[in-house]
Formats: C-alpha cells, structure tokens, sequence
C-alpha cells in the first residue's frame, strides 16, 4: 500500500514530466523513439474515466502506427512544422503556450500569472534559467514544475515509509517527511488550481483545433484530461481526508 | 489509506516501473536552476531608452522595469519641456514588446520562398549558415553581390543610411541602399534649388512658426505623423499665423487648419505654377534678394541653352565663373565681380552670343501657367488661387512646407520641389525669420551636430552602387544575397507582385525584426532582433534629435532569443573574420561618435548624459534654428539655383508642367481605372510599424478603401461592404468606407498595413513602380509614384 503510494507520485511524476517535454522541446526523433518504446502515452499508465484521456490515447496511437511503419523522420519533419506553427509562429501564435497570454485582457506575456509563477518556483528553489527573458509561466515549465513536486512528493513519502503504514492503521505519526509530504501535495493542489487548472482548458482546445497532426491533439487531449483529473484527485481523495497526518 | 479510482496503476507501471520511467524522463528539475533571488521585495528601477527613427518622434522614455520586467513608459524630461512628450506608439509598446507574436529564437525556411514554412534553428546554426553563404558568395562574385537595407524603426542600420553607426557595408564591401526610393522625390527638386541635402528641409525649425504670417501645408497631415509637434502648429495658429492646408483628402490637419485646398491629386506644381505666374506678373518677388542670393541674373545662352561662363568669352576665363549683366557697365561681367549691379530682366547680346537671364527665361516660361490655366488644371477656383499668392507673397514671412508622401509619392515629385524652392526664392521666404521652404514632418530641422563614424581601414569601402534599388525587381544586377532589417519588400517597393518574382530568384534572403513582418515571408533566415527597450549591453545607442543628444540604455534584457542589431553584427562579423575592426561594445562606438570635436557637443560624454536623465541639449543657441541666415547655399554656385543645366537634356533646365504620369485623366488608361490610388500615412502607423499592435488594432481593426460616396454609388457599393481594388499590375480585397470628405475620383488605403490583415492581396500590390530616368541625375536618385497610380473598384 505504502508502496503504491510512491508509486502513483512517481508515475505522476513520469507523465508530468514527459508532457513537459513534449511542451518545451521542439521534436526530435529521440525523443519519439523513447516515447513510443515506453508506451507512456501510447498506454496511458494510469487509470482514469477521462474520455479525453481514451480519445487523446487513440489519436496518439493513430498517429504511431503508421509512423512505427514507415519512415520516422518524416514523421518528425510533420511534427516540427506543427510544434512551430502551434507554439512559436513565426506570425501569430496559434497555441500562445504562456499562461499570462490566456490570463489577461491583454493577452500579453510576463503579466501578473508569470509572477504568480514565478513565487511558487521560489518557493521551492527554482527558478527558470533565463529569467525576465524566457517566460516563467510556459505551459512546459508548469507541467515540469508539478513533475518536480511529484518527484519530492515520491522521495518524501518513501523516506516516511513506517509513518505511512501507521496512517493506513489509524494511528497518527507525524514524521517530518510526512509534514513535507504533505505539504508537497497541497502546493501541487494549489498550483493547480491556482495556475495550471486555470487555464489548461482554453489552451489545450486551442491546440486541439489548431494542431495539423494526431499527435499534437492526442497530446492536448492527453494533457487536459489527466490535469482535470489530477486536480480532483488531489483534491477529493488527498487533502479531505488528511492521509497524510 | 484509501484507495482512489484514479490510484490504480496499470501493469506497466506496477512494482517500481514509475522509477525506471523516470529515470528515462529524469524529473522536471533539468528544466529550472537554482533560485537565486530569494527576497520578495519587489525591485523597481527607472531606465531610458528612446523611439527608433521614422516614428515623428523620437520620443525620450523614462521606463519603470519592475523585478527585471518594463511596467510603465512615460514620456522623459528633457531640458526643453516642450519636448517631455510621447504619443499613442509609444505608449503602446509594452504591449509590443511583450507580445506572443513576437519570433522567439532563429528561424529558417522549411518549404517554399512564401510558403510561410518555417523552423527553429540555433542562432549558431543561422549565423553559421549565413556567414558561410556571404563569404561563398563574396569571393565568387564580390561584395556587390551582397545588398543591406534597413526600413524605419531600425537605429542600427547596416546600410548606413541613416546614421554612420554601423559600418557593415564598408566592411563587407557590399551595396547599401539607405533612403532611396521613398520620401525622396520632392528632396530630389528641391536640392536642385538649395543644395540642401537632406529631405529637402531648408525649413526653419517649427518652432519658428510662430513668427510667421502664413503656412502653406501640401500634402501633410503633420498631425498625424508627428503628433508631438502638434503644439507648434497650434501655438503658430494662437500667435496669428493663418494655416492653410493643399490635399485632396479632408485629413485631420486639414480639419484644424485655416483653410482647406482640395486640389485635384498629383496637381501640386500646377497650383505652384500659378501662383509664379501671378508673383512675376504682379512684381510681387524679390528683387534683392533674387540679384544677392539666386542664380536669376545669371545668363543663359540661346544658342545652346548653357549658363554663360567667363570661359565662353576669354579662352584665359574660368569655367566655372558665371557672368552676369552688369548695369554699370553695361557689360557681362562674372556675378561675383566686384562692383557688380547685375540686371535681373533682360536680354543681350555680347561677342556674338544672345544671352537672357535666368529671371527673363523664367518669366516667359511661367507665362503659360496663367491663375485660370492653373485653376482649370488644379480645379481650385481662380480667386482662391489669387488670395493665397497674394497672401503668400506680400503678408510673408511665410512657410511653404510639405509632407512626405501627399506631393512626393509621383513621377514628377521632383518638379514640385523644385517649383516649391522657386517660389521661396521668388518670395525671399528661405533663411527669413518665419518663413523656409521644405519638408515639415518629424522634426526633421533642428540644430544638430556632427557624430563621428566609428573609423574603418580605407581598405574597407562600400560597392558602388548599381542602380537604383527600386529598380531591382526589373533590371538585371549583380545582388544574390539580400540582408533586410526591418519591412523593405512591402513598404519600399511599389507592385508587390514584382517584387516577389524578384525575391524569389536570390540565392540568401535574411530578415532581421522583433516580428513576423510582411517582408519576413521571403525570408531564408530570420533573425529575432530587440526592440529599443532591450539590449545585452548597458548603453545601446545614441542619436541627436530636437536639438539634444539622446542616449539609449538598456531597459529590460532581450526577450526569448532576440539579439540587437549591434550583437547581430558583431556575430557575423566575428565568423567572417572582420570584428577586429568593429567597435567591441556599443559604448566604445557611441564614445567615438560623441568625440567628433563638433563645439555643439562640448561637456556632451556617455557620463553626462547618464547623469541627465539620457538627454542634454546641444550647446547651441536658445532660439529656434533657422537655417541659411547668411544666405550661402550649399550648392555648385552658392546660390539659389532656378536653372539646371543638367536637365538641359530633358528639356527641363527650367521646369515644366508634367501631368501625373499614370494617374490622369489624359491617360488613355484612365478609361479602364478611373480612380486614382493613393495610401496616406495613419497617426496609428509609422510606415509600417505598429502594423501589429493589438491595442492600436482595437481602435483600428482593419484596413479599409475610403472612398467618396459619390464614386461609390455609381458602382452599387454600400458603406462597410467588401470590394476587390484592382488594376493590371494586382488586386487588394478590403471593406470600403465611404468618405465623403475627400475629392470624387480617388481612392485611398492607409499606408503600410500588414499583408494579413488583408481580405486578399496586399495595398501595395497595385502601386505603380514606374520611375523617372531624369532623377536618376538628382541627388538621392528616382522616386517610387506610390500614388500615380489608377485602380477601379468593385464589389465581391
């Protein structure tokens, strides 16, 4: 049990993280093979009644067939062009991938949710490499930032492993990892909802719409579903019950 | 603990999969470092930077920049508070600048020339790229291979042509086309006459305007491109004088003016015409003035048609001396002869040879252009053309000013500014407290001072260059490689369509600019450059405008990937093996610019204009420049020029009436495309910049055709419907509007739109390319005649 646990972060954090990269990283066939040799969308690890995760899984699976046939760097080439005209232009952004762009009347970057952003990176020790020039609030960035939390989350828990059994019986330990624990996952849950959640809807249906490839609308169907649960999760499962005391 | 739903993991993942995995996708954590900043103060810095060029502005800023980010702009103080302004762009940049349109790192074209394809590459990759491309193609065809051009908005201008800062087409040995083309038709004529250089601005600084009586605006709307000027015009309206505008179109400083002229488009020199006609007519000149200051008493010989030189009549004598009829002795004696009181009508003989002055020939030449002549050709009535002249002539001192583009954008701007000249000379308005002659726009006179160029070995000299730059898309040439700063292939050349055939034959197409613009299309490579608020460097850039030096700081680090211009050259430079010779910081160049030893720039340094707030006005006198007081013109002779023997060859030694070239009603093509075509400047736009600033866009959503309802109705047009402009050179697709405020038999889309805001088809698509071979003698070469060109509309 206590192991499932960890686990369930750990796998939290492999998604997180794979998404991160699929967000902040113009596609390269390494990263395609890793992918689809790890099935980690291809077979979305975990379960869920998202009809957004099935239907982003089948797009993704769509666009791998005929790619596991025949000539992956076509595939790439098609990819690339999608990922630049949804996330960098050159002309009009279709998929402005900045959280500030879909949170402001201005629709401009490095507004108030960058900062916002940027508070919740500090609070951790983080903080973008290049900052005031690459914006912090990236949708990649946000998806990384949860995979981190995730990972200490895992590595907490882990450390606490005795405290969690004691949690599961009943009887209340309340180690310092817990504490950590805990404290981990409400952050996760507050980001979520105070950042990712907010706005995980219009820009993942910008993508969708605007993707030319499967692949990208698997992904942005992939990504909505499992934030939208990921936040319940947290939220109804997690923190009313206070597991982690 | 409970069990969720959601808490079950698949088989794949089951018993320590996830720690595998995410060894394979190590934590998000690659994508952060270390926080370094760990206050939550936040930290707030002033800093200064100011408007790039072509704006009318060149506006000081004084920008907050909280925690690393620009928050607010406002307008800087200057010593002379007149100018602590900003307009509507300027405000508007922190939407700019961080704007999601902006390109974020190098890219490089993937389809097609104009496919729009386009992908990421490295900036080591780009400039690789591109080094490898200039240096293949210098050695195999010369540095005339390679062509730089930089459009408004661009201070660090490789082409040189508008400060002496860069030096890249020196050192690459490359063509540089500056200002050619655009803006320069009437400065064309008007050097002819004064030998002032640039844009024909023998202008009093507006802020003279005070002192006039009358100013005579033709074709500008200097309230909408030089907002900040506005106060001059009105302070010189409270002070008395009488403000008289000459456009067809009902603008925004026709609207303030006095009065409003609407004569018929491209008829300018007609209306100057008349009014010399009815001034030599009435002996309303000069007299002095034109004997002291002009080449009128000059003879010309009738035989040939040439200026009478001392060489024409003593084998021993000076070509370069020019006789003149000495009263006193009744004799032709050299115009610079002591004792000389030369005649300015009449005509001679002397050693055999018939001879009339330059004043004698130019009155019979004006005689033609008789006020019902110019009435019937301007469609101005008579009597308003006769007040205005008398006004002008005898209730001086008085300015005749002009925009660039309303006279300048026509086959034949140069005659204009050459008649402009003519009547100020006549009038005795140039170098006279409250009057002047020239361009008004932008501030363009002021005092100024000479900025050193940032010195290369003399090994390092441009190509010459080939032939003209609009000439390009039609004439064979040697340019393979075409390096654009900023938007040149839609703003400065006419028929787009042209253009790109042109385009797409070049082997290297670089386009450097913060945004995605229209030219960028074309485009090989393209380079993300800062705006004017970012910089790698502390200090940036620096320009004297207003009679102060202004310097450029850095305001915010480059956003994404962007470089400056100054970084951009300086890469290329290093990979080409030349950045020994450039300067290693901006602030070393700005340092050998501000040590020219010019007396205006004395206590001026780097450390001084850091300590005042990043502007100092010049030590120069406190009252309005007014050039040429001492009535020494920089021309061949002097003089006021009213006779150019150069253009004996075209028949144009004195100028003549020319009809617009294509846009007029004796145009056998008029019958096809009887409106004439014309894209004015818009107070929301400089040129094209600012195109693509979306909180200007939500006032001014979308180009439209304005058009008269009179000219609409006859074509079953309704106001706001969607209309195809065309001729045979192209088509543009817009909503009409009707604007009964202009002349029937026009049309007029607002300049410098972006290509995707068009329903279909771009503005500049229809514009006539056709140029002037006669300027090709005239100082900044021929003129585009965006507006000599005929359309017709039609519903969609």
């Amino acid at each position: 049990m206590d192991r499932e646990l960890v686990e369930l972060h750990r796998a939290r954090q492999v998604i997180y993280a794979a998404l991160a990269e699929v967000f902040l990283q113009v596609p390269e066939a390494s990263m395609l093979q890793r992918q689809m040799g790890e099935k980690i969308f291809g077979c979305f690890p975990l379960e869920t009644n998202r009809p957004e995760v099935a239907e982003g899984v089948a797009c993704l699976r769509q666009w791998e067939e005929p790619v596991a046939a025949g000539s992956l760097e076509e595939a790439v080439r098609g990819l690339r062009q999608d990922y630049t005209r949804l996330f960098m232009g050159p002309g009009r952004v279709l998929a402005p991938p900045w959280e500030s762009v879909y949170r402001t009347e201005e629709r401009l970057l490095f507004r108030e949710p960058a900062m916002q952003v940027r508070n919740f990176y500090r609070r951790h020790g983080l903080e973008v490499p290049r900052l005031n020039q690459e914006p912090d609030d990236h949708f990649g960035l946000e998806l990384a930032f949860m995979a981190v939390l995730a990972e200490r989350t895992a590595g907490a828990l882990e450390k606490a492993g005795a405290g969690i059994v004691a949690v599961a019986g009943g009887e209340a330990v309340a180690g310092q990892n817990l504490a950590e624990a805990r404290y981990l996952v409400e952050e996760q849950h507050n980001f979520l909802r105070e950042h990712l959640g907010q706005w995980v809807e219009p820009f993942t249906l910008d993508v969708e719409r605007k993707a030319t490839t499967a692949y990208y609308r698997g992904i942005a169907l992939v990504t909505r579903g499992f934030i939208m649960d990921d936040e319940e999760w947290l939220l109804q499962d997690i923190l009313p019950l206070g597991g982690y005391r | 603990m409970r069990l969720t739903r959601r808490s079950f993991i698949k088989g794949s993942l089951v018993a320590g999969a996830a720690a595998g995995l995410a060894g394979t996708w190590r934590s998000g954590q690659k994508w952060f470092r270390e926080a370094r900043a760990t206050g939550s103060q936040p930290e707030e810095r002033i800093a200064y930077t100011y408007h790039p060029p072509n704006c009318g502005g060149r506006c000081s800023m004084k920008c907050t920049v909280r925690d690393g980010r620009l928050v607010k702009i406002e307008p800087n103080e200057w010593p002379d508070k007149r100018f602590s302004l900003i307009c509507l762009r300027g405000l508007s940049e922190v939407e700019r600048v961080y704007s999601p349109d902006r390109i974020q790192q190098p890219m490089k074209r993937v389809g097609e020339r104009g496919e729009g394809k386009f992908e990421p590459v490295s900036w080591e990759q780009a400039l690789d790229d591109i080094a490898a491309k200039l240096k293949e193609l210098k050695e195999r065809y010369g540095g005339k291979a390679i062509l730089f051009k930089s459009s408004s908005g661009v201070e660090y201008a490789y082409d040189d042509s508008l400060s002496a800062s860069s030096r890249f087409v020196a050192l690459l040995g490359a063509q540089g086309q500056g200002w050619e083309g655009i803006d320069i038709g009437a400065a064309d004529g008007h050097n002819l006459v004064t030998g002032e250089l640039a844009f024909g601005a023998t202008q009093n600084e507006i802020t003279d305007w005070v002192n006039s009586n009358l100013i005579i605006l033709f074709g500008s709307n200097i309230l909408e491109t030089t907002m900040t000027d506005a106060q001059f015009f009105f302070d010189a309206q409270e002070a008395g004088a009488k403000i008289v505008s000459v456009d067809p179109v009902y603008s925004t400083t026709a609207a303030k003016a006095d009065q409003w002229i609407p004569l018929r488009p491209g008829t300018d020199a007609a209306l100057l015409w008349g009014m010399i006609n009815l001034v030599l007519e009435n002996d309303w000149y000069q007299d002095d003035y034109l004997k002291k200051y002009s080449t009128a008493p000059f003879l010309v010989r009738q035989d040939n048609g040439k200026l009478l030189r001392e060489s024409d009549l003593a084998p021993a004598g000076s070509p370069d001396k020019y006789l003149v009829w000495d009263t006193v002795n009744n004799a032709a004696r050299p115009h610079d002869a002591a004792g000389v009181s030369p005649a300015l009508e009449g005509s001679f003989t002397t050693d055999g040879i018939q001879v009339k002055t330059v004043f004698t020939l130019l009155k019979e030449t004006a005689r033609q252009y008789t006020p019902a002549w110019a009435a019937e050709t301007t469609k101005i009535p008579e009597q308003v053309i006769r007040d205005l002249t008398r006004e002008y002539a005898l209730g001086g001192p008085a300015v005749l000013g002009f925009g660039y583009a309303g006279t300048d954008k026509w086959y034949h701007a140069d005659t204009f500014g050459r008649l402009a000249a003519i009547l100020g000379v006549l009038t005795g308005n140039i170098g006279r407290v409250g009057g002047g002659v020239g361009g008004i726009s932008h501030h363009i006179t002021a005092w100024n001072a000479l900025l050193a160029p940032w010195p290369l070995p003399p090994q390092f000299q441009p190509a010459p260059r080939e032939i003209p730059f609009a000439e390009m898309p039609f004439k064979p040439n040697s340019v393979r490689a075409f390096i654009i700063q900023g938007n040149i292939l839609q703003q400065h050349l006419a028929s787009l369509d042209h253009t790109i055939e042109w385009i797409k034959k070049l082997e290297l197409v670089v386009v450097i600019d913060p945004f995605f613009n229209p030219s960028s299309l074309w485009a090989d490579y393209l380079l993300p450059a800062c705006t004017c608020f970012e910089s790698e460097y502390e200090v940036n850039n620096l320009q004297i405008n207003r009679s102060h030096v202004l310097l450029q700081g850095k305001v915010i680090a480059p956003l994404f990937q962007a470089k400056t211009d100054f970084q951009i050259q300086k890469e290329l430079a290093e990979r080409l093996g030349l950045s020994q010779y450039l300067p290693k910081t901006p602030e070393e160049l700005q340092r050998v610019r501000l040590a020219s030893g010019d007396p205006a720039l004395e206590g001026i340094t780097v450390e001084a204009l850091k300590a005042n707030n990043y502007v100092m006005r010049l030590k120069v006198p406190e009252e309005p420049y007014r050039g040429y007081r001492d009535h020494k013109f920089p021309t061949p002779t002097g003089k006021l020029e009213l006779y150019h023997e150069v253009l004996l060859p075209e028949g144009m030694a004195l100028p003549k009436y020319e009809e617009p070239y294509e846009a007029s009603p004796q145009n056998p093509l008029y019958k096809k495309y009887p409106l004439v075509y014309i894209q004015t400047k818009h107070r929301f736009r400089a040129h094209s910049q600012f195109s693509n600033a979306r909180w200007l866009l939500e006032i001014n959503p979308e180009p439209v055709l304005e058009i008269n309802p009179a000219d609409a109705e006859a074509r079953g047009l309704k106001d706001g419907d969607l209309v195809e402009v065309f001729n045979d050179r192209g088509q543009v697709r817009v909503r009409c509007q009707f604007t009964p405020e202009m002349r029937p038999g026009m049309v007029k889309i607002s300049e410098g739109w972006w290509l995707r805001y068009f329903a279909a088809g771009s503005f500049q698509s229809l514009t006539n390319p056709t140029l002037n071979p006669r300027q090709l003698k005239e100082i900044h070469g021929p003129v585009v005649p965006f507006y000599d060109s005929l359309v017709e509309v039609r519903k969609v």
